[in-house]
């Protein structure tokens, strides 16, 4: 029992602690270089960087760091008990990086440097655990280094810069697109939405039929030798078969052969599963 | 005086504005007589009662003309009682609550016992992917068309669940049009048994299935979820909550909660679906072409729906030994609507063969039409979602 629990406090503790460590938070990005382009609330023009939520849940991220040095992860701390460092799914939050942090809780305590490269650090609340960075390249003025697809893999460079939106602006459903160019008559989805629809019913079909003859291989019970065996359980054999083998029992030990006053009724013990039992109490007229 | 009377007169004049004899539009006396004429099948001929009945009366309510002055009456009107419980449907959390009801007064033993039948559930969701075909031939977007032709599933609340996520516009229209086909299913399904089947093929008697153990019974929802699911992720709230609601009543360990699961929840859910999903068809969003038109593809769908079911037994027995042939006129059962489409086999198996007893047979495309179409919606939601 102690091994159980034991067992069951330790698969919950590793779920929960795996469950914390998938944050889907990154840079998307990021502006060093700002001669013309974005004013903070202040009327002021600084660096800036984004943090996107990639995931499809709220993610507070109040307590986690921001740094630009490896070897100072807790550089700037993001206050804890604001509602906006609650990151909506796949929303935004921009910082601004002037070195200001009186400004706000989004003005962090660093600036970045026009002239060299720089790395972006954001790290887990502990202050240790790295849960992305970025190196940002020397860009030109007023243009930003952001990933091509808010989230995705792919860094570049970007003339139209997007404080706070999507780096591509999403105005149309490409997958629909496709379907109604490609597919005008609904061929191809017939086609293989019809084959994922037999695969899944046959390969859970197969599973059913192989797992009945298994189960039965391992739950059949040895043969012993000098005992009559039945080839079939007792469960198995029908209600009306073990009432004429209990009536021909009954004649042999009785030596009634002859004697055919004895009355026997079959009689149902077991509720067999109907279903119409899951209706039958809708119903206003019972079936005839 | 005079001013009194003169101020009440003005009081009843504008009370009289607020009515419903002021506000009616031919539109609502239609849907109205809609709303009745549901109501009347439901309780003269008992076509599908629990489900015509909550949406007829919610036809009658959806459709009382008044004047919209934000009093937050309407079901389209943001924050009015219709409103708030009208979000079940148009976030698709009813659809999985009414699956875990399904689950848990599902018995999977007669396709456990015959697992070669779950083909025949595979099989008949051909009307789904035909009707999008023609949905699309028709100018409706791809989503639409999705949309439009799971009604072909026979299932509500997949249907419910696939256009609260692919076509919100046309929700009330798909909703209706399914539970409407569902509860006609004697209606369309017998002349379309009788065409594609010959007197012979009929009265073919299947072997009776084996006595399933309690394990299996139990296997059945785990390995059933871990494989539909892993294939069709999308499919997922639907599928989990099925197969959950199966494990509840199949673990003999959960008894209060498989009760529960198939009885008051599934009937409270029932209810409320029926009711909102009538109330949404207010006549100045429903009554449209394109609702005309997803009537008439969801016939279409439902008549190929069945038709694939019976050809494709036809087809397989093709392959299949004498003793083992099925009777094609358990194909019709592969649309999922449960049992009513079982009760159909039954009722003309026997009337070809008063000895014929062919439900429990039945039952196996039956529930495996509840996995094919929720999977079926899974696929389309992936594809298109």
């Amino acid at each position: 029992m102690k091994i159980r629990i034991g067992f069951f406090v330790l698969i919950t503790f590793l779920s929960t602690v795996l469950y914390a460590q998938v944050t889907r938070v990154c840079f998307n990005e990021v502006l060093i270089n700002n001669k013309t382009n974005f004013i903070d609330e202040y009327g002021q023009r600084s660096a800036w960087f984004e943090l996107f939520n990639a995931s499809y849940g709220i993610v507070d991220i109040g307590g986690c760091y921001l740094s630009n040095d490896r070897n100072n992860p807790t550089m700037y701390m993001i206050p804890k008990g604001d509602v906006l460092t609650k990151i909506q799914q796949r929303q935004h939050v921009l910082f601004y990086a002037d070195g200001t942090p009186h400004k706000g809780n989004f003005y962090v305590n660093f600036t970045l440097d026009t002239a060299s490269v720089n790395v972006l650090y954001f790290f887990n609340a502990d202050g240790k655990s790295l849960i992305d960075s970025v190196v940002v390249p020397i860009l030109p003025a007023d243009l930003s280094y952001a990933r091509t697809i808010d989230g995705e893999e792919n860094w570049e460079i970007m003339r139209r810069v997007t404080p706070s939106t999507n780096n591509l602006t999403l105005d149309r459903n490409e997958k629909v697109e496709k379907f109604a160019k490609n597919d005008p008559y609904g061929i191809g989805m017939t086609l293989s939405a019809i084959s994922v629809v037999f695969s899944v019913l046959v390969l859970l079909s197969l599973f059913f039929y192989w797992f009945a003859i298994v189960f039965r291989k391992v739950t059949a019970k040895p043969k012993k030798t000098g005992i009559l065996r039945s080839p079939v359980r007792a469960d198995e054999i029908p209600g009306e078969v073990i009432a004429a083998i209990s009536a021909a029992l009954y004649e042999l030990d009785n030596d009634v052969h002859d004697i055919e006053h004895t009355i026997i009724t079959i009689e149902r013990t077991r509720r067999t599963y109907s279903p119409w039992s899951s209706k039958i109490y809708g119903l206003r007229r019972l079936p005839q | 005086m005079g001013d009194f009377l003169q101020f009440l007169g003005e009081n009843i004049k504008e009370f009289l504005t607020y009515t419903g004899f002021a506000n009616a539009t031919s539109g609502h006396l239609i849907m109205i007589l809609v709303g009745l004429v549901f109501i009347y099948l439901a309780v003269r001929h008992e076509f599908e009662p629990m489900l015509l009945i909550p949406i007829g009366f919610g036809m009658l309510i959806g459709n009382i003309p008044f004047k919209e002055v934000g009093l937050e009456l309407g079901i389209y009107e943001e924050g009015s009682v219709l409103n708030i419980l009208h979000q079940g449907v148009l976030k698709g959390w009813y659809p999985p609550l009414v699956f875990l009801g399904i689950g848990a007064m599902t018995d999977f033993s007669s396709l456990i016992s015959n697992p070669k039948l779950m083909l025949v559930g595979a099989a008949a969701q051909i009307g789904i992917f035909a009707s999008y075909s023609l949905a699309l031939s028709l100018g409706f977007d791809p989503k639409q068309a999705a949309a439009i032709g799971i009604i072909g599933g026979a299932d509500g609340p997949t249907a419910i669940f696939l256009s609260s996520k692919l076509a919100p516009n046309f929700l009330g229209a798909i909703a209706v049009s399914a539970y409407s086909y569902m509860a006609l299913v004697p209606v369309i399904q017998k002349p379309v048994m009788r065409l594609l089947t010959t007197k012979k093929e009929r009265v073919i008697r299947m072997k009776p299935p084996r006595i399933v153990s309690s394990t299996e019974k139990i296997v059945f929802p785990i390995a059933g979820l871990l494989m539909t699911a892993f294939m069709v992720p999308s499919g997922l709230p639907l599928l989990g909550m099925l197969f959950l609601g199966n494990l509840l009543k199949e673990s003999g360990v959960t008894r209060r909660l498989a009760e529960t699961a198939r009885g008051p929840l599934i009937d409270t859910i029932t209810i409320l679906l029926g009711l909102t999903v009538g109330a949404s068809t207010q006549a100045s969003q429903f009554l449209t072409w394109d609702s005309i038109k997803i009537f008439t593809l969801g016939a279409f769908s439902f008549i190929i729906a069945t038709a694939g079911g019976v050809l494709f037994v036809k087809l397989f027995n093709l392959f299949l030994s004498k003793d083992s042939k099925i009777n094609p006129l358990i194909g019709n059962a592969g649309v999922s609507a449960v049992p009513a489409s079982a009760r159909i086999s039954q009722v003309m198996g026997l009337k070809y063969d008063p000895k014929n007893y062919l439900l429990m047979h039945a039952m196996g495309p039956n529930v495996a039409g509840v996995i094919g179409s929720a999977v079926a919606a899974g696929v389309l939601l992936g594809f298109l979602g």
